[in-house]
C-alpha cells in the first residue's frame, strides 16, 4: 500500500505492539453499486452527489501491549472490520497513525484468495501465497493442512464440489499456517462443524500462546470473555468503553437489552 | 499478513515497526514498493499459472486455440481484404496481417484482462496487504505468456511462405519489449479506470476495435504515408511506430532509423511510467471503492 511506512526501530520492548492513535476513516462510496462514466457525465453539473460519506472510525486511541488479547465487540457497523484492515494494512486511515511492531498475520475472512474452479490442492497454494506464506513453507505443511481439514479424499476435486463447511475448513487450514507476531482474527473462529470448531479452537489458542498481541472481533461474547484480556466496544465508530472482558461485555449486554443468554455467549 | 524473507530476518534482528498513515494519492517510495512486488513473485507465478488452467491454457488444445482464434482472425481479414479490393495482396502481406493481429491481441488481451483486475479481485484486495500493482502485472504477463506460442507460429509461417531470413529478425525482440513496457502501463491504467468507471471494461472492446483499424494490422504501414504529408500526425497512435517496428523487421526485413525506435519507446515508458503513476497514486482507494 502507498501510504505504508517501515523502517527499523531496533529493540523498544516496553513499547506497545499496536499503537493507534486518534484513527479516523472516513470514505465516500457511490450511492449505486456500480459506479460508471454515463452516472459521472449525468449527474455533471448537478447538485446530486452519487457519493455518500462514511464515518466508519472517529478518533480511535488505544494501546495494544506485548502479551495481550484484545477483544472489539459492538453491533453491525460498528467499524470492527474496518479497525482490523486497518491495523493490518489493508485500507490506510484518513487521519491519525496506527503503529505495528511486529509482523501482522490477518485472518480476516476465509479463502482469501481461492478460486472454487480450482482443486483444494491447488488452492492451498495459491491461498497459502496469497496470505504470504512462501512456496517453501506452503510444500512444508501441506500435509498438515489437508489433515488438519480432513480432506485428503477431496483435495484434488474442484473446490466448487466443496461444501461451505469444506471450503471453510480448508479456508481456516491454510490461513492459520502461520506464525505471526501479531495475530489479527475477524470472526473466523466459528467454522466447520462441532469437531472441527473444537479442533480450530485449538488452533486459535495455540497461535495466541505464539503470538505477541492478539486482536479479535466477535459477536460471541463468551469467546470474548474466554480469551480475552482486555476487551473494546465500539460504537458507531467511537470507542464507547474499555476494560476487562466482564464489565465491557456487561456494560454492552445492558446497552443492548440483552440478558446472558447462550444465543448472544456463543458463535451461534 | 507479510511473511517476506525480508520481514523475517528483520524481525529476527529486532522487531519491525510499521507505521501506516494517511492516504494521500502520493506515490510509495518505489524501491520498497518494488521490493515488495520481487518478495510476492511467487504468488504472481502461481495466481497467472492458475489463470492459465482455469483458461485451459495448459493443455495443448487449450495452447492450439490461443494460437488458432487469431489466426482465424487473420484469415476472415484477409478474406474480407480480398473481396473489397478484387485480389491476392501477396504473401507478404498475408504474414504482415498475421503479424500484426498476433501483435495486436497481445494490447486487448492484456488491457482485457488487466482491466478487471481489481474489481475481480474484491475478496483478495479487503482481507489481503500486498501491494496492489500485482494484479494488472500479473494479468499482463499472464497475456502474454498467452500468445507468446502465437508468436512462434508467426516464425515458422514466415520461414515457409516467405523463405526470409536475417538478422532484422531479431529486432522484432525489442520492439516486442517495447509493446510489453507499454502494454503493462495501459493495463495499470485500465484497472485504475475501471474502479472509478465499472463501465469501463464494457467500451473497452468497441475502443480497441477502433483502435485496431487506425493501426497498421489491416494495412501496410507505408499506405498511410502515401495518404498524407504530417508523418508525425501517425505517431500519435501509441503503437504505430512499434507495429511498423515488429511488422517490417519480420516481413521485410527492414531496419528502422532511431527516430522510430525513439518514438516507440517513448510511448512504452511514458505509458508505464503514467500507469505506474496514476495506479500507484489511487491504490490506497480501492478497497474502498470496489
Amino acid at each position: 500500500m502507498s501510504s505504508l511506512s517501515v523502517s527499523d526501530i531496533g529493540s523498544l520492548d516496553n513499547a506497545p505492539v499496536i499503537s493507534v492513535r486518534d484513527v479516523s476513516f472516513t470514505y465516500r462510496t457511490n450511492i449505486s453499486r456500480k459506479p460508471n462514466f454515463m452516472e459521472a457525465v449525468r449527474n455533471f453539473g448537478r447538485a446530486t452527489r452519487s457519493t455518500v460519506r462514511i464515518d466508519a472510525l472517529k478518533n480511535v486511541t488505544f494501546d495494544v501491549q506485548r502479551g495481550a488479547v484484545t477483544g472489539v465487540i459492538g453491533a453491525n457497523g460498528a467499524g470492527k472490520s474496518t479497525l482490523l484492515r486497518a491495523i493490518g494494512g489493508i485500507v490506510p486511515p484518513s487521519s491519525g497513525e496506527i503503529r505495528i511492531r511486529g509482523n501482522v498475520g490477518a485472518l480476516l475472512s476465509l479463502g482469501v484468495g481461492f478460486n472454487q474452479n480450482l482443486s483444494g490442492r491447488e488452492n492451498v497454494m495459491l491461498g497459502g501465497l496469497a496470505s504470504g506464506l512462501s512456496r517453501a513453507e506452503i510444500n512444508e505443511y501441506f500435509d498438515s493442512i489437508v489433515d488438519f481439514a480432513d480432506l485428503w479424499d477431496h483435495i484434488d476435486m474442484p473446490m466448487r464440489t466443496y461444501s461451505s463447511g469444506m471450503f471453510s475448513r480448508l479456508g481456516f487450514a491454510v490461513a492459520t499456517t502461520m506464525n505471526p507476531e501479531i495475530l489479527l482474527i475477524d470472526e473466523a473462529l466459528s467454522t466447520g462443524d462441532a469437531r472441527f470448531k473444537e479442533k480450530s479452537s485449538q488452533r486459535i489458542e495455540e497461535m495466541r500462546e505464539k503470538a505477541g498481541a492478539m486482536m479479535i472481533v466477535s459477536h460471541a461474547l463468551g469467546t470474548i470473555q474466554e480469551l480475552c484480556s482486555d476487551t473494546i466496544w465500539l460504537h458507531h465508530g467511537e470507542v464507547i468503553m474499555r476494560d476487562t472482558p466482564e464489565r465491557v461485555t456487561e456494560a454492552y449486554m445492558k446497552f443492548l437489552d440483552v440478558g446472558n443468554v447462550a444465543a448472544v455467549m456463543e458463535d451461534f | 499478513m507479510r511473511f517476506s524473507r525480508a520481514t523475517k530476518s528483520r524481525v529476527a534482528s529486532g522487531p519491525v515497526e510499521q507505521v501506516w498513515i494517511p492516504f494521500k494519492r502520493q506515490t510509495p517510495n518505489l524501491a520498497k514498493y518494488v521490493r515488495k512486488i520481487y518478495d510476492r513473485r511467487a504468488f504472481m507465478h502461481e495466481f497467472s499459472l492458475s489463470q492459465r488452467r482455469l483458461e485451459h491454457m495448459d493443455t495443448f488444445f487449450g495452447q492450439l486455440w490461443t494460437i488458432m482464434s487469431p489466426l482465424f482472425m487473420a484469415v476472415v481479414y484477409y478474406a474480407l481484404i480480398f473481396i473489397i479490393n478484387g485480389g491476392h495482396q501477396g504473401s507478404a502481406f498475408f504474414v504482415h496481417l498475421i503479424s500484426g493481429v498476433f501483435f495486436f491481441s497481445f494490447i486487448s488481451t492484456t488491457a482485457r484482462r488487466s482491466a478487471t483486475s481489481i474489481t475481480g479481485a474484491g475478496r483478495l484486495i479487503m482481507n489481503a496487504a500486498f501491494p496492489r500493482a500485482i494484479l494488472p502485472l500479473t494479468e499482463t504477463w499472464t497475456a502474454f505468456l498467452q500468445v507468446l506460442p502465437a508468436f512462434v507460429v508467426l516464425l515458422v509461417l514466415q520461414f515457409s511462405i516467405l523463405h526470409n531470413f536475417g538478422w532484422q529478425l531479431l529486432l522484432a525482440i525489442p520492439a516486442l519489449f517495447s509493446a510489453f513496457i507499454f502494454a503493462t502501463g495501459l493495463g495499470m491504467v485500465l484497472a485504475t479506470a475501471n474502479v472509478y468507471f465499472r463501465d469501463t471494461v464494457a467500451i473497452l472492446p468497441y475502443i480497441t476495435r477502433l483502435w485496431m483499424y487506425a493501426s497498421p494490422v489491416l494495412y501496410l504501414p507505408e499506405t498511410v504515408f502515401k495518404m498524407t504529408s504530417h508523418d508525425w500526425l501517425l505517431s500519435l497512435n501509441p503503437i504505430f511506430d512499434t507495429l511498423r517496428i515488429w511488422s517490417g523487421s519480420i516481413v521485410q526485413l527492414q531496419t528502422f532509423g532511431w527516430q522510430t525506435w525513439a518514438i516507440s519507446f517513448a510511448w512504452g515508458i511514458g505509458m508505464f511510467i503514467f500507469g505506474s503513476l496514476l495506479f500507484l497514486s489511487r491504490e490506497g482507494e480501492f478497497a474502498v471503492r470496489i
